[in-house]
């Protein structure tokens, strides 16, 4: 007998404005669970596409804001900044902007956004300082993200298959971890849980779950409760870890801060 | 010593089974894992009976729309059940094909259960 735990995807990304500022580092099957389909800007909405993208900012700046980037109000705080439209255009330290899609694209996993001076609308000029969030939305109706079952959105893996837990180090200049946990821009960490393949060859699956900082021993030991609990003694053992996309939380959701999980399951 | 293992059956379809894959019996503990195929459909690996280090035995479960989870949760009730020789889907000779593990949910209707090498 043994106990099952049951991990439901929902991608989550965040990194520095590296390199040519106005692009995010490249998603990837393995920091984001899958790389999104490609999409020109104007050509599609964040409840289409399924993803929502913030920009939290490290650093003020004028001329950097679109208006109707400002009318959506901060992430955070929900506060839409009043002024003249030189303020409404100025951001300062701690805001959280959603971009739209109106100047966003996508190619190969590499998000790219018109800035201010092209678009004065819906543009954003990104200081080299500012940090990306992308997640998956909850309730969008790009169906093939999660609410059609297919390998890689959600498995069931046996404990006993259960190998190691690996932290991640989320703390490189192009990997910076924050995410948006309780309502507050907080610091994350991953931690990338290993099984012997579900396929049955020699190349494990993996988990990746994003989590509150320093929550890395906590997740372990989640681990070897589901690994020795004794719920499968009593003809159950279903655990069900993450559900993030279901919109409610699990008990180890709760307890661990864990706001992504995204998995590479080999097709079998 | 008794092992006091418990064993999982299912038959794939056919009510006279004759060839490889027609039924499968194996240890619970086989099962690697279970995913979402389609709305409809549910996979479930199990290691290969072949002892190859790849290529597990996949048993595919059809069911009612959007219920791969609960699948899931059901087919972990049958592996943990006391067993010993646990039936999760059976073709008795000259009658219907039953599916015991609808008895754990009401909701599931699982309709076919085909099994690949």
């Amino acid at each position: 007998m043994d106990n099952y735990v049951y991990f439901g995807k929902r991608s989550h990304f965040s990194c520095l404005a590296n390199g040519s500022v106005q692009v995010s580092d490249a998603l990837t099957a393995a920091n984001f669970g899958i790389v999104p389909a490609d999409f020109t800007a104007a050509t599609a909405t964040e409840e289409a596409q399924g993803y929502e993208i913030f920009i939290e900012t490290k650093e003020a700046n004028g001329s950097t804001r679109g208006t109707a980037l400002t009318a959506l109000g901060d992430v955070i705080t929900g506060e839409v900044k009043a002024g003249n439209a030189a303020a409404k255009a100025t951001t300062i330290i701690g805001d959280v902007t959603r971009l739209k899609f109106d100047t966003v694209g996508m190619s190969s996993g590499v998000l790219t956004v018109a800035n201010f001076g092209a678009d004065g609308t819906d543009g954003y000029l990104v200081d080299a300082a500012d940090r990306w969030i992308i997640r998956e939305k909850i309730g969008s109706t790009n169906d093939a993200l999660s609410d059609v079952p297919a390998i890689n959105q959600a498995v069931c893996l046996n404990m006993a298959n259960f190998i190691s837990a690996d932290p991640v180090d989320t703390a490189t200049a192009a990997t910076v971890g924050i995410g948006i946990l309780d309502g507050a821009v907080v610091d994350i960490d991953q931690t990338r849980l290993s099984f012997k393949s579900v396929k049955g060859d020699a190349t494990n699956d993996t988990i990746l779950l994003t989590h509150k900082s320093g929550a890395y021993k906590d997740v372990m030991i989640a681990m070897e409760e589901l690994a020795n609990g004794g719920y499968h003694r009593q003809g159950k053992g279903y655990y069900t870890f993450t559900d993030l996309m279901s919109g409610k939380k699990t008990i180890w959701e709760e307890r661990l801060g864990i706001i992504g999980c995204s998995m590479q399951v080999q097709a079998v | 010593m008794n092992q006091n293992k418990n064993f999982l059956y299912s038959a794939n379809g056919d009510d006279a089974i004759s060839a490889t894959m027609e039924a499968l019996m194996f240890p619970a503990t086989a099962i690697t894992g279970m995913f979402g195929a389609s709305l409809t459909t549910t996979n479930v690996s199990i290691q290969a009976t072949t002892g190859a280090n790849d290529n597990n035995h996949q048993m595919l479960i059809t069911h009612a729309s959007g219920k791969n989870k609960e699948v899931m949760n059901a087919v972990t009730k049958l592996a943990n059940s006391a067993g010993p020789f646990t039936v999760i889907s059976a073709f008795p000779v000259g009658g219907p094909e039953l599916f015991p593990i609808n008895n754990l949910d009401g909701t599931i209707l699982v309709t076919n259960i085909a099994i690949t090498a």
